[in-house]
């Protein structure tokens, strides 16, 4: 059977999907979920904007507080934190950093840090 | 009891699609509602391979099959998982202490499928994986059970439930077409290969791949036209496994190779050799390399394959039944795919002693000592002065997992950038010690990474080119073979392998994955294969005993990468891709038998010489 016999849309190819977009005047690559690809690529004026189209209209000082904590200490430790440190770090209740994101600890904060996906294996 | 004796089970059984084949039928059951069972393909397009075949002087079309196998680790599944109690006010954590070889990852699945966040992940002490041990089982019923109750839970299970429950080798059906020109050098390479996924996505796509990014093995093959299919079936569920496409998509261009050899009348070393990529020259990914130390290490084998002949030349002269072959396979092992990144903090301590911090796992692959030696050269320390923190999510970085002979070059390269920037810290500063480091207000811990060359890269949906891997260790085996003409029994006696790998680190760890690895090829050639529901022990699954070793002799060359870690690149994997083409070519060497389908039972080599 070849190629064009499997049908349109039927089987997945290529490799992990990457986007590639512009921010801040240069390239920035995400996987499908909106997470960077490349940890080194993250810059505080992305984060603005990724926040918006995660629909936090504007990041605060708590906001901050959380994102810095966490990128420091994956660049720190090669990990995230874990939530305990993540509490005693920001002086917070998990309930609170949860109310401040959207996507939660994992999927948001981490993501806006510019952590890698925690879904993926990690190579 | 009279309520369950009461109840009537009625099973309504589905079709069972048994090969990948059945499953691509338009008409079949569909396994997974959102996924069609042709779950994933990647062609790999450079050229016109067509009419570059059909201006060929030779031509060999055949077809080619690797069976379902099991990567036979060195322990079955097992793990522990209890609760910790936390400080006050702290929900307690729930530790999990299995065989993964890539905990922070494994940790994230755990937590997500539990629901539960404050958890641990510990890697036990454990043998030689062969790749199983990228996927979890047993870990998430220990870890739910100890949740669930309350108390600690041991989930050991039976070798026939390990075998039962864990994944295996893809199987891989391959269509070929290998074509060179009247001087013998190849021109076109069309191949076709289905992957049977069995009932559960793991590394599937992954296989499909790296065979791709690997698929023109040692030689320039100028056009290609490539075809990868991942097809869903209710076999067992298909996994990583040493080498993990490779050895599969390797077994039909080295056997391909030696039929052309054999249509052109060269000689399988020389049309090898000529064939040779070099410099500058792109693998089928389109990517050009830097370097290639295939030739030399071609031109290294030689004298021992001209004394493997004719050794095999005076064995015939008997005219027993028993014939003596000679055969050969290669390879260009890829290493650190595009994305591949890790990270290693290093941390000076009060007593001058490192601390090296990654979660590095190490099941039987030497990666300890590796990690040791490097840092203890290059900080001119007693090895016993380099401690490693590498086996507990708390204490760790997530640098990926042990799989794709990555440690090395890739985890092994982000320690060394560590040191470096500590001894650059110190050099600064003029300090010798961790006091002056901390009086001249250093830091002690520093973050080393190594990214591949391609950190963002993909591979193309349309072409298959791009992106690939960034180094390669290469390696030729030679196989010294016996087979009786009359039983169909095959003997290895000898392997050659000659392999470099860059400057060798720890020679005895070199020398136990080139000696295990040809076992273990030499198992996937002749013997070993895992069918479900009959294969349940060692036995039934003929793996290797003393009866089957063979002697074994190798041939090291050192060539150091570019971009190599201390100048080396890997070597686990390597070591049985080359070995099952070795064999069946030294096999219709000695008497004429080409098996295309493995294992090379008796039954097979028979049927081969027209007598099954």
């Amino acid at each position: 059977m070849g190629l064009d016999e499997t049908g349109p849309g039927t089987a997945k190819t290529g490799g992990d999907s990457v986007q590639v977009r512009s921010l801040g005047g240069r390239e920035v690559h995400f996987d499908s979920e909106g997470f960077l690809v490349d940890a080194s690529q993250w810059s505080e004026e992305m984060t603005e904007q990724l926040a918006r189209e995660m629909g936090i209209s504007s990041l605060r000082e708590t906001h901050w507080r959380v994102i810095r904590f966490i990128r420091e200490y994956y660049l720190e430790n090669g990990r995230a934190p874990l939530h305990r440190e993540l509490k005693k770090g920001v002086g917070m209740t998990l309930m609170e950093i949860e109310d401040l994101f959207p996507g939660g600890i994992k999927m948001g904060a981490r993501l806006l840090a510019g952590l890698p996906n925690p879904k993926s294996c990690g190579m | 009891m009279a309520a369950a004796e009461a109840v009537e089970v009625v099973y309504d059984p589905l079709p069972v699609i048994k090969a990948p084949a059945e499953g691509m039928d338009k008409d079949a059951i569909q396994i997974h509602s959102e996924w069609p069972n042709l779950c994933y393909l990647q062609p790999q397009i450079r050229g016109d391979a067509e009419a570059a075949l059909a201006q060929s002087a030779f031509v060999i079309e055949t077809d080619f099959s690797t069976q379902m196998n099991h990567q036979a680790p060195l322990e079955p599944e097992a793990c522990v998982s209890y609760l910790e109690e936390g400080e006050e006010g702290e929900e307690p954590t729930l530790v999990v202490i299995g065989r993964s070889i890539n905990i922070h990852y494994h940790l994230g699945m755990l937590q997500g499928a539990l629901g539960y966040e404050n958890m641990r992940y510990e890697e036990a002490y454990t043998g030689g994986q062969f790749g199983i041990k990228i996927d979890i089982t047993s870990e998430g019923l220990a870890a739910a059970a100890a949740l669930h109750f309350q108390r600690p839970v041991r989930y050991i299970p039976s070798l026939t439930e390990s075998m039962y429950l864990s994944p295996k080798r893809h199987p891989f059906d391959m269509k070929i077409r290998l074509g060179a020109d009247r001087q013998g050098k190849l021109t076109a390479l069309v191949m076709d290969y289905i992957v049977d996924n069995g009932a559960y996505l793991s590394a599937g796509r992954a296989m499909v791949f790296r065979a791709l990014y690997m698929l023109s093995g040692s030689y320039y093959i100028p056009a290609v036209k490539a075809l990868g299919k991942l097809v869903y079936t209710n076999n067992p569920w298909g996994s990583a496994a040493r080498g993990a496409g490779p050895p599969q998509a390797n077994f039909a261009l080295e056997s391909a190779m030696d039929m052309l050899a054999e249509k052109v009348g060269m000689d399988p070393l020389e049309f090898r050799l000529m064939n040779s990529l070099t410099p500058g020259q792109p693998k089928s990914t389109g990517r050009a390399v830097e370097q290639w130390p295939f030739p030399e290490l071609g031109e290294a084998m030689r004298p021992h394959y001209n004394r493997a002949k004719k050794a095999a030349e005076e064995f015939n002269r008997k005219g027993s039944q028993v014939r003596r072959g000679v055969g050969l396979g290669t390879h260009a092992f890829g290493i650190s795919m595009s994305g591949d990144s890790a990270n290693v903090a290093v941390e000076l301590e009060p007593d001058g002693s490192l601390g090296v911090f990654a979660a590095a796992a190490d099941p039987g692959e030497g990666n300890d000592s590796m990690f040791i030696q490097i840092a203890a050269h290059l900080m001119d320390l007693p090895m016993g002065k380099i401690h490693l923190l590498t086996r507990s999510t708390d204490r760790t970085t997530a640098t990926g997992p042990a799989a794709g002979s990555r440690m090395t070059y890739m985890v092994g390269g982000a320690m060394v950038d560590a040191i470096q920037k500590l001894k650059s810290a110190m050099a600064e500063v003029r300090a010798t010690t961790y006091d002056q480091l901390k009086a001249a207000g250093k830091p002690t811990r520093y973050m080393g990474t190594k990214k591949n060359q391609d950190a963002t890269a993909v591979i193309d949906p349309v072409t298959g080119l791009g992106s690939s891997f960034e180094s390669q260790v290469h390696s030729i085996q030679m196989a010294e073979v016996e087979v009786n003409t009359q039983t169909g029994d095959v003997k290895v006696v000898k392997m050659t392998t000659a392999v470099d790998a860059g400057p060798v680190i720890n020679p005895q760890n070199l020398e136990g994955q080139l000696e295990g690895g040809v076992d273990m090829g030499i198992g996937y050639a002749l013997r070993e294969e895992y069918v479900a529901g009959q294969t349940k022990d060692w036995i039934t699954f003929r793996f290797p005993t003393i009866t089957t070793a063979c002697q074994m002799e190798h041939i090291i060359r050192e060539t150091p990468r570019v971009k190599g870690t201390l100048g080396a690149t890997g070597v686990g994997e390597m070591t049985m891709v080359t070995t099952a083409p070795a064999v069946t070519n030294a096999i219709a060497n000695a008497c004429g038998a080409r098996v295309r389908h493995l294992p090379a039972i008796p039954a097979k080599v028979l049927a081969a010489l027209g007598k099954g």
